[in-house]
């Protein structure tokens, strides 16, 4: 019988397709900063720069995330064992700190990008404590809610096919945040968050083939 | 209400798809109207225009004009794809 690695956050089915998620979650977010990339080599506005930034840095958290959370998987399938530093701390943790780190950096430049230049920047405070997985979502969840709220105000003002689709994904990815905390208590919310979150970057991609 | 001011690079667009508008050939007086610049700002992005290849000076009928070149029309394609990445975050180009 196999053992329940992440006790009580992944269903034992949903081994390994988290990671697969969190790669093409990478991809998608790098695909999006070389093309921003590119609109800022042409504008040289700082909003340009603030977006390419936030996706290039989501993009490395995913990328992070990917190997730690795949080097685990494969320690406990191919070997039998999981990595871990002591009891509470493993090298899946060394990823998601890494990761939320980057989501945090990402969406406050996501927020500069929505926020005029004469404003200053949101600054959250950031809760560290043992139980960090629940508190980080929530700031993330609340940084990401005031991103996804100008993505809908932009897109009520213009009501394009690719603005729709970039407020679905900044929602989504919000959503992914909202169920993230509430893991602990059913399994089933894990794989709802990271359906959010893959759907979320699925809209972006979908955004960036329509365009193109 | 006031109007926000045209960045270099809209500017070039601008002329770029007037005279794409135009049949891919315009006048100078047709570029200055519809560009809305005065005659020595219309002259330097011209001449920008002109050095990277994007049109191309002529004449047509004893009239001088000015030719989009395929590079130029690349670039109002490419132009028009960022436009709309930047539009899609509600970013003004």
């Amino acid at each position: 019988m196999v053992e329940n690695l992440f006790s009580p956050l992944v269903p034992v089915r949903f081994y390994g397709v988290d990671t697969g998620i969190y790669i093409i979650c990478a991809l998608i977010g790098l695909m999006i900063s070389y093309q921003a990339y590119k609109l800022y080599q042409i504008s040289g506005k700082k909003q340009h720069f603030y977006l390419l930034t936030a996706f290039a840095i989501l993009g490395i958290g995913f990328l992070t995330l990917t190997l730690t959370t795949g080097y685990t998987y494969f320690r406990y399938f191919v070997q039998g064992q999981i990595y871990q530093f002591d009891p509470l701390f493993g090298i899946d943790d060394i990823g998601f700190w890494v990761y939320f780190g980057a989501s945090f950096i990402g969406y406050m430049l996501l927020a500069a990008m929505y926020t005029s230049e004469k404003a200053k920047p949101l600054v959250p405070a950031i809760f560290v404590t043992a139980n960090y997985f629940g508190y980080i979502n929530i700031v993330l969840f609340f940084l990401m809610a005031y991103v996804a709220f100008r993505a809908a105000m932009h897109y009520f003002s213009n009501k394009s096919p690719t603005t729709l689709l970039v407020m679905l994904s900044f929602i989504l990815i919000t959503l992914y945040h909202a169920l993230l905390p509430f893991a602990a208590f059913s399994k089933i919310l894990y794989v709802a968050a990271h359906i959010s979150l893959i759907a979320g970057f699925g809209a972006l991609l979908y955004m960036l083939v329509k365009k193109s | 209400m006031v109007a926000e001011r045209r960045s270099q690079m809209q500017i070039y667009v601008d002329i770029l798809r007037l005279i794409q508008r135009k049949g891919g050939v315009a006048k100078p007086t047709h570029i200055l109207y519809g560009a809305n610049l005065s005659h020595a700002r219309l002259n330097k992005h011209l001449g920008l225009l002109l050095d990277r290849q994007f049109v191309m000076q002529d004449i047509r009928s004893g009239h001088m004009v000015y030719a989009l070149t395929p590079r130029g029309s690349q670039f109002i394609r490419e132009f028009k794809k960022i436009e709309e990445l930047s539009e899609a975050f509600g970013i003004p180009m």
